[in-house]
């Protein structure tokens, strides 16, 4: 099974280490590559592209690394694809 | 630990033993490659530093050039002018000479002609590399090396491989009691909080903070949205979203140790450890900063998508040829490209490395290369461009 790496456990996100297709069931690995869950993939993503690991609200924060990297834009529901079409930036508001 | 270096007499410790012709300005590149053209073994240090800076850029270039001028891994210079440079070749080979390196000045203005510099000139240099021929390597302790890390074409495999790798060969350096440098204020963007929790105390702290917040004041007063240039299109082509993600990445390259101070452009760390360095340029202008701060060597770490221009950058990926490049790169999606690298991380994206064991590849990679092995940039010598002194406005978020 392909796999995702959750880099802290407070992430809501998770990196692709590879290609993955829609419909595809992915494990979530931590930085030791131990198996936490799995989860299906909504859509593809790329390689070293970021999949959603919960339900994110528009408006609320976007977590990776255990730290904020900007706030969903619109709804993002688990197992979706995260980047620019749903996330925007905090800084230079 | 140590390695084979060159002790100089102000008690640093060069890992090459260069002899460098510094022009004082842009106006006296064509004598210095003139002098250094003949002169086996002689490296001129071509450079922008046009008469038309003023104040701080003045300032910056003149730290800039004094400070390549005394870096351990420059055995001698000397520095030729034309006479009505800016700064004076006299008085940069004197400002060199507090480093008690043997350097020396001609200019057209005391010696007449562009002939007569260059005779005169070339006597000095043809005499340095001959001098430089008689100094050996020494074991030396490690606690003597400034490693300079900076990373270019962020991806998303950057944060898994290349920087946290980086950072772990960083963490050995400094547990040997060596130096760290990391710089780029634009790439702390979102990324300021979390690297202050490290700081040595409080006022740390609170300067790292400052600079960003200032860059970030400066950047709204200029009218920009950084968020139309930061990440860069080849960043979210590498799934990076937003500046934040880019930054939280990219200090991973300075490791878990304590941030003991924030530099200004050029300035010297006063004690061991890492050090953050205010200042966002091309990746040049950020080596020379390191370079002139008295960084003997660096670290570049490529992450993917690397375009012809990656390539090109491979022959002078520093653009200085006085301080060796450790080239690393992150992604197993570029594995082709591997031979054009010092270290390859990507293996710790596939799962099969774990970063301890690159960083520990690459701790070992910097002591040998300290020690006198060639980096794959080292074994290039065809292309040089002149080097790109750090100057406000242009390239400020590059």
């Amino acid at each position: 099974m392909k796999e995702t790496i959750m880099l802290n456990s407070k992430d809501n996100v998770a990196t692709a280490l590879k290609q993955i297709n829609e419909n595809e069931q992915v494990a979530v690995v931590s930085s030791s590559r131990e198996v936490i869950s799995k989860l299906q993939a909504k859509q593809e993503i790329p390689f070293g592209h970021k999949i959603s690991l919960a339900e994110i609200k528009k408006g609320e924060p976007v977590i990776k690394f255990g730290e904020r990297i900007g706030t969903a834009s619109q709804n993002i529901s688990v197992g979706e694809y995260v980047h620019v079409h749903n996330v925007e930036s905090d800084i230079g508001k | 630990m140590e390695f084979m270096g060159y002790p100089r007499k102000d008690g640093s410790v060069g890992i090459r033993n260069h002899v460098v012709v510094i022009p004082a300005s842009s106006c006296a590149n064509e004598l210095a490659a003139t002098i250094a053209a003949d002169v086996n073994g002689a490296i001129p240090l071509l450079h922008d530093f046009y008469c038309i800076r003023v104040g701080l850029d003045v300032e910056w270039a003149v730290k800039t050039l004094v400070g390549l001028g005394a870096n351990p891994n420059v055995h001698s210079a000397l520095v030729v002018g034309i006479g009505c440079d800016k700064r004076t070749a006299e008085d940069l080979a004197d400002d060199i000479s507090r480093y008690k390196k043997p350097v020396e000045a001609v200019s057209i203005s005391s010696q007449g002609t562009f002939d007569n510099v260059v005779e005169k000139g070339q006597a000095f240099v043809r005499s340095m590399v001959r001098e430089a021929g008689k100094v050996r390597r020494e074991p030396c302790d490690l606690g003597k090396l400034t490693l300079g890390v900076k990373c270019g074409g962020s991806h998303a495999t950057s944060v898994l491989a290349g920087n946290p790798a980086t950072g772990k060969a960083s963490d050995l350096l400094i547990a040997s009691g060596g130096t760290v440098i990391f710089s780029e204020t634009a790439e702390l963007l979102g990324a300021a909080n979390v690297l202050a929790k490290r700081a040595v105390n409080q006022d740390v702290g609170r300067r790292l903070v400052d600079v960003v917040s200032s860059m970030e004041a400066e950047i709204k007063r200029a009218g920009v949205d950084i968020r139309g240039s930061e990440p860069t299109p080849a960043n979210i082509r590498g799934g990076l979203t937003t500046i934040e993600e880019k930054s939280l990445g990219a200090i991973a390259k300075s490791g878990t140790t304590p941030l003991m101070g924030v530099l200004d452009y050029a300035e010297k760390p006063k004690d061991k450890g890492l050090y953050f360095m205010d200042g966002s340029a091309l990746t040049v202008q950020l080596f020379l900063g390191m370079a002139a701060a008295g960084a003997q060597i660096q670290i570049f770490i490529y992450g993917g998508d690397l375009p012809a221009r990656f390539r090109a950058l491979l022959a002078c990926a520093s653009g200085l040829r006085t301080l060796p490049t450790l080239k690393v790169l992150s992604s197993p999606e570029e594995i082709k490209e591997k031979d054009y690298f010092d270290v390859y991380a990507g293996d710790i994206v596939e799962g099969s490395e774990s970063i301890d064991d690159v960083g520990e590849r690459l701790f070992n990679e910097i002591i040998e290369v300290s020690s006198g092995k060639m980096t794959i940039t080292e074994t290039r010598s065809g292309y040089s461009e002149p080097l790109s002194l750090y100057a406000t406005g242009g390239g400020l978020l590059m």
